[in-house]
C-alpha cells in the first residue's frame, strides 16, 4: 500500500476504532514483536527477582547500556545473552513451541500468582477508590500482591505463641502507636482456610 | 463530563496472537468521548501525527502491551527514564489523595501519558510527539482535566458498566 494510500484510510475512518485504523498502516513486522516480548519477559524475570538493572549489570559485568540495550525490544540478543541473563537470576530456560492459537507457556511469575486466592486488597479496592491505609491480609495474599507489584511499603506480622490461648475466630485489636487520622481496627485471627474478617472501629 | 473505556489493541500481526490475558496482568485502556470506539481520545491523538509518529506510537504501545501482560510493576520494566511520574495533583473531595499521572517515552519522539485504576488497570490520557522533556502548564492542566474525567467516572459507575 502506498503512503498516500494508507494516509487517506486512516483520514476516512471516522467511524472505527484503534485497530481499524492500525490495520491501514503497514503491518507490523511479527518478529520485532518476538524480540520485543522476549525483551519484556527478561525485564519481568528481573523485576520478579528484585533485582535492578544496575545490580544485573553488576553480576553479570556487563555495562548498563547492554542491559538497556537487551531489555529495550529493538536488540536480537543471542542465545548466550539469553542464557547469561536468565542464569544470573537463578532461572533455567526452555524453548516451547505452540500452535499461533495455542496458549502462551506460563511464567515462574503466573504460577506463583496461580497458587494464591484472590487478593483482598484486589476485592475491596473494587468496592472503595480510596485505598486504605492498612487491612489485614493473609500470608498468600501478601505474596500474591508482592508478586504482581502491590508490595506495601510495610506489613506488620501477628505472633501467635501456642501457649497464648489465641485461636481461629479471636479477635485482637491493632492500634497504630502514632497519631493517625485513621482509625484503630480489630482484626480476627485467620480460620485454618486463611479466610479472616475485620472491622474498623 | 464522564467519559467510556476501550481495551487497547492494535492488531498483531496474523498468525501471531496478542497475549491473553491472565489474573495478574494489566489491563490497557483508552478513553472513549462516548459509548462507541471510534470516540477514542487516543484515536484523536494519532490522528493529529506524522505519519513516522503514528508508527513509533503503534511500536510503543505494542511494547506497553507486551510488558503489561507481564503483570511486574511497569516502573521496573522501563528504564527510570522512559517511565516515570510526571505530574501530580489533589481534588478537592480528595485532598488526602494525591492523584499521579505518569509518562512512557517510547519510540522516537512519542510519549504516551497514563493514570493507573484499581483492579490493575491503566488508562492512558494522551499520547502525542514531544521534543521538550518538561510538560508546560497548558500540557499539566490538560493532563489534569482528562485524569478527572476518568476518575470521576470510575467512581461514579461500575467499570464494566464504561467499557465497550
Amino acid at each position: 500500500m502506498s503512503t498516500s494510500r494508507a494516509l487517506t484510510n486512516v483520514n476516512n475512518s471516522q467511524e472505527d476504532g484503534l485497530e481499524e485504523m492500525f490495520a491501514s498502516l503497514p503491518p507490523l513486522d511479527p518478529f520485532d514483536i518476538k524480540k520485543d516480548e522476549v525483551s519484556a519477559l527478561l525485564a519481568a524475570l528481573m523485576a520478579f527477582s528484585d533485582v535492578k538493572r544496575t545490580e544485573l549489570a553488576d553480576k553479570l559485568t556487563w555495562k548498563k547500556s547492554r542491559v538497556t540495550s537487551v531489555l529495550s525490544g529493538r536488540a536480537n540478543p543471542t542465545l548466550k545473552t539469553i542464557w547469561e541473563f536468565s542464569s544470573i537470576l537463578g532461572y533455567d530456560f526452555d524453548i516451547v513451541f505452540r500452535a499461533f492459537d495455542e496458549q502462551r507457556a506460563k511464567q515462574p511469575w503466573q504460577r506463583l500468582a496461580n497458587l494464591v486466592t484472590p487478593s483482598h486488597s484486589e476485592v475491596k479496592r473494587q468496592k472503595s477508590f480510596v485505598q486504605p491505609i492498612y487491612e489485614a491480609q493473609t500470608p498468600q495474599e501478601v505474596v500474591r500482591d508482592i508478586v504482581t507489584g502491590h508490595a506495601k511499603p510495610l506489613y506488620v506480622s501477628v505472633y501467635m505463641p501456642s501457649e497464648s490461648g489465641l485461636k481461629s475466630s479471636t479477635m485482637i485489636e491493632v492500634t497504630p502507636q502514632r497519631a493517625l487520622p485513621q482509625p484503630s481496627v480489630t482484626l480476627t485471627i485467620p480460620q485454618e482456610d486463611h479466610s479472616y474478617a475485620h472491622q474498623d472501629h | 463530563m464522564e467519559v467510556y473505556f476501550t481495551r487497547l489493541k492494535v492488531g498483531w500481526p496474523e498468525p501471531q496472537n496478542a497475549p491473553e490475558d491472565w489474573d495478574g496482568c494489566w489491563r490497557v485502556y483508552t478513553v472513549c468521548k462516548t459509548a462507541k470506539p471510534s470516540s477514542s481520545t487516543t484515536l484523536a491523538d494519532l490522528r493529529q501525527l506524522e505519519r513516522k509518529d503514528m508508527l513509533d506510537a503503534r511500536v510503543s504501545y505494542v511494547s506497553l502491551l507486551n510488558k503489561a501482560h507481564t503483570g511486574q510493576p511497569l516502573s521496573s520494566l522501563y528504564d527510570e527514564k522512559q517511565c516515570h511520574e510526571t505530574h501530580s495533583f489533589k481534588r478537592k473531595l480528595h485532598d488526602n489523595f494525591e492523584e499521579k499521572i505518569f509518562r512512557i517515552w517510547g519510540a522516537g519522539d512519542i510519549r504516551i501519558n497514563f493514570i493507573y485504576l484499581p483492579d490493575r488497570r491503566i488508562v492512558i490520557l494522551k499520547t502525542w510527539p514531544k521534543r521538550k522533556d518538561k510538560l508546560s502548564t497548558g500540557d499539566k492542566e490538560l493532563l489534569e482535566t482528562l485524569a478527572k474525567e476518568v476518575l470521576d467516572t470510575y467512581e461514579n459507575h461500575d467499570f464494566d458498566s464504561r467499557e465497550i
